[in-house]
C-alpha cells in the first residue's frame, strides 16, 4: 500500500488529514463487517471523493459492491484502487476478483501472474493473503479449460 | 446435537475479501473529532445550500462529503440539523 507523507497543502485541499481519513475509514470497515452496506457505501465514497488516492476505501467500496450484486461497478472501483498502486498485491487481488466476477479470465491470470512475483519476492504478506491468492489460483486453473 | 458457535468460525471463509481489507484507524479516536467533523459538515453542508439557493447542481464531492458526514454524525450522535 503506497504511503503518502503528511502535507499541510494536502489538509487543507482535501479537508482531512491522512490520520483523520484512517479514522473515517475505520467506521466505513466498521458498518461493511456488520453488513450495512449502504452506510459503509456512504463512508467510503465520501472518502473517496475527497480523497481519491487513499486505495482503502476504494477496496472498501469494492466489497460493498459485491455485496450489492453490482459486478461491474465492483471491478470500477477494483480498477481506480489498482491503477493508484499497481505493486499493491492486496489491490490487484481485489481487481482478479472482479475480473473473475465479470468473466474476464484471461486478464485475471495474467495479474494473478504478476501478483505471483509479488508474493515470491517477499515472504511477510499475512496468511490471508496467501490464502485469498492461493483460492484464486485455483479458482483460475479449475476455469482455465475453458479459455 | 450442539450447533457450532459461529463466532468461532474463520472469518476469512465467511468473508475472504473484507479480511483483506487494512486496519488503518480506531472508532474512539473517531470519537474524539467530533468537533472538527461537526465543523466540516456545517462548512461542507452550507456550500451544498448555496449551490441549491442558486439553482446549481450539488458537486458530486460535495453531495458524497455531505453524506458521508452525515452518517458519521449520526455514529457520533450528533444528529446534524437538518431543514
Amino acid at each position: 500500500m503506497a504511503q503518502r507523507e503528511r502535507k499541510l497543502s494536502d489538509v487543507l485541499k482535501r479537508g482531512y488529514s491522512d490520520e483523520e481519513l484512517k479514522h473515517l475509514y475505520e467506521l466505513g470497515r466498521f458498518y461493511l463487517e456488520s453488513g450495512r452496506l449502504s452506510r459503509a457505501a456512504k463512508i467510503f465514497n465520501g472518502i473517496t471523493a475527497v480523497a481519491p488516492e487513499f486505495i482503502p476505501a476504494w477496496l472498501g467500496m469494492v466489497c460493498v459492491e459485491f455485496g450489492l450484486a453490482n459486478k461491474d461497478q465492483a471491478l470500477h472501483c477494483a480498477r481506480e484502487a489498482h491503477k493508484r498502486d499497481l505493486n499493491s498485491p492486496v489491490a490487484t487481488l481485489f481487481l482478479i476478483t472482479a475480473l473473475f466476477a465479470t468473466g474476464d479470465l484471461a486478464s485475471a491470470g495474467a495479474l494473478l501472474g504478476e501478483v505471483g512475483d509479488i508474493l515470491e519476492g517477499n515472504r511477510e504478506y499475512d496468511t490471508n493473503l496467501i490464502r485469498f491468492y492461493q483460492a484464486q489460483m485455483a479458482r483460475f486453473r479449475s476455469s482455465a479449460g475453458g479459455l | 446435537m450442539k450447533l457450532p458457535s459461529i463466532r468461532k468460525t474463520d472469518p476469512f471463509v465467511q468473508a475472504p475479501l473484507v479480511t483483506l481489507l487494512p486496519t488503518l484507524g480506531n472508532l474512539e479516536t473517531l470519537t474524539g473529532l467530533k468537533t472538527f467533523l461537526f465543523a466540516r459538515y456545517e462548512k461542507v453542508e452550507a456550500l451544498r445550500q448555496a449551490a441549491l439557493a442558486r439553482e446549481d447542481r450539488v458537486p458530486e464531492q460535495t453531495q458524497a462529503e455531505v453524506d458521508m458526514l452525515t452518517e458519521v454524525l449520526d455514529w457520533l450522535k450528533m444528529s446534524p440539523t437538518k431543514e
